[in-house]
């Protein structure tokens, strides 16, 4: 037999003296980086593909979401007040040949909602809180905003691409995918909150065109003010600027342009006839 | 909210698993010295068989479990390919202990020496891309211990 001669292994040949650390951070920025990459690709294709969608395909993708919703169309005395506000509205739009529809829903959330197909949806609360007819047709206008600046479509499509890349890279259920999808959405809702601005300064000016004056502009962000305003840290997550910043925005903007405030029209009419 | 747990858990993963694995392999190397003089071959046989007193099966088994760092970092290592490093380590302790156990076994039998050293290892609870997989493996180190007669 062979002569036994027990010797001390010094360097362990089996195990990579690598730091796992940095191990994790490559690969964690690396792998974030490509599929942010395919993120920005996707969503610049998505810009591209949202301007040219021809009106037929939205409003099939919108008939969709009037199933979901189960939305109908406005029949209630308040749901045709808001619809011929909007329809005035829509007389002072650049683009002439839009239709759109308003739809109330019962929800405790006061909000309202932009979906393909030119419908908008208002939720009940909201228009339980509004004051005066100024302040709903900025909320309308600002709704009427988001569709022709067609972030309604890009929002939708944004979600979409952003659900299919954490799916394939990570499949449907697991934590990297969990951690991706809250990381790419964070960075996307700088996006987001500059669409909500535009959104606000368009209607400002539609505001202007219908009244002649801005009067009531900001009385809805005042009013979810109190609700709403987030502390520092979370203005990062949202995906709404913070009321008050809004606010402050608006009256810059009426200053820069020299828009006049005046009396505003009193909204009993609609209010009667909500339920 | 999630993202908070899956921090913490990275956390929590990367500094107690750091800390139990380093601990581990000072305990190992000062066992391996302890076990220094008692051979284990992967010959089946001994030349002249006429000098066993007594032989006998004697093995050595060990469970260990992943944490959450290496586990994650398996996962990113699952996308793209290449060595997973993190698994290394774990093995290599897995395998060490096993052995460790068999000799100890094998000491308590008075053996000189251990013939046919085999190993098997195999995952416990990994179901792949299950939730709440254990994710653990075991190591067993088997082999036959042999006593020398006296002279």
């Amino acid at each position: 037999m062979v002569k036994f001669t027990p010797r001390e292994i010094k360097k362990n040949v089996n195990v990579s003296s690598a730091s796992p650390l940095r191990e994790f951070f490559v690969l964690l920025g690396g792998i974030f980086g490509v599929v942010v990459l395919v993120y920005i690709v996707l969503g610049i294709a998505l810009d591209v593909l949202v301007e040219r969608m021809p009106a037929r395909i939205e409003d099939a993708v919108g008939g969709f979401f009037i199933k979901t919703y189960r939305l109908e169309e406005p029949v209630t005395a308040a749901e045709i007040k808001t619809q011929e506000l909007l329809d005035e509205l829509g007389r002072y739009l650049p683009e002439k040949n839009l239709a759109f529809t308003v739809h109330i829903k019962e929800s405790p959330d006061a909000n309202a909602l932009a979906l393909p197909g030119g419908h908008i949806v208002i939720f009940s609360t909201l228009l339980d809180e509004v004051e005066s007819e100024n302040e709903l047709a900025m909320i309308l206008a600002h709704e009427l905003g988001h569709f022709i600046n067609r972030d309604h479509l890009r929002g939708l499509g944004r979600g979409l691409v952003l659900v299919v890349i954490s799916t394939v890279f990570f499949g449907a259920d697991s934590t990297v995918a969990n951690v991706a999808q809250r990381t790419l959405i964070t960075a996307d809702l700088k996006f987001s909150r500059k669409q909500e601005l535009a959104a606000d300064n368009f209607a400002l000016e539609l505001l202007q065109r219908k009244y002649g004056h801005v009067a009531g502009a900001c009385d809805f962000f005042e009013r979810i003010k109190a609700k709403r305003d987030l502390p520092a840290f979370a203005k990062f997550l949202s995906t709404h600027p913070n009321p008050s910043d809004r606010i402050i925005l608006l009256k810059e903007e009426i200053g820069r342009r020299g828009y006049l405030v005046k009396e505003k029209i009193p909204l009993e009419d609609i209010k009667l006839f909500l339920d | 909210m999630e993202l908070f747990w899956v921090l913490f858990f990275l956390g929590l993963g990367y500094f107690a698993g750091t800390a139990i694995e380093k601990k581990h392999y000072q305990n190992i190397l000062a066992r391996e010295k302890m076990y220094f003089k008692l051979p284990v071959i992967t010959s089946r046989k001994i030349e002249d068989e006429s000098r066993i007193q007594e032989s006998g099966l004697c093995y050595g088994s060990v469970v260990i479990s992943l944490d959450y760092f290496k586990r994650f970092l398996a996962a990113m290592r699952n996308i793209i390919g290449g060595r997973v490093k993190s698994y290394e380590s774990l093995l290599d302790r897995g395998r060490r202990e096993a052995i460790l156990r068999m000799k100890k076994a094998a000491a308590k039998l008075d053996a000189d020496v251990i013939l046919n050293l085999r190993f098997e290892t195999s995952g416990i609870g990994q179901v792949t891309r299950k939730k709440g997989s254990i994710g653990s493996f075991e190591v067993l180190a088997y082999g036959t211990a042999v006593k020398f007669k006296q002279q």
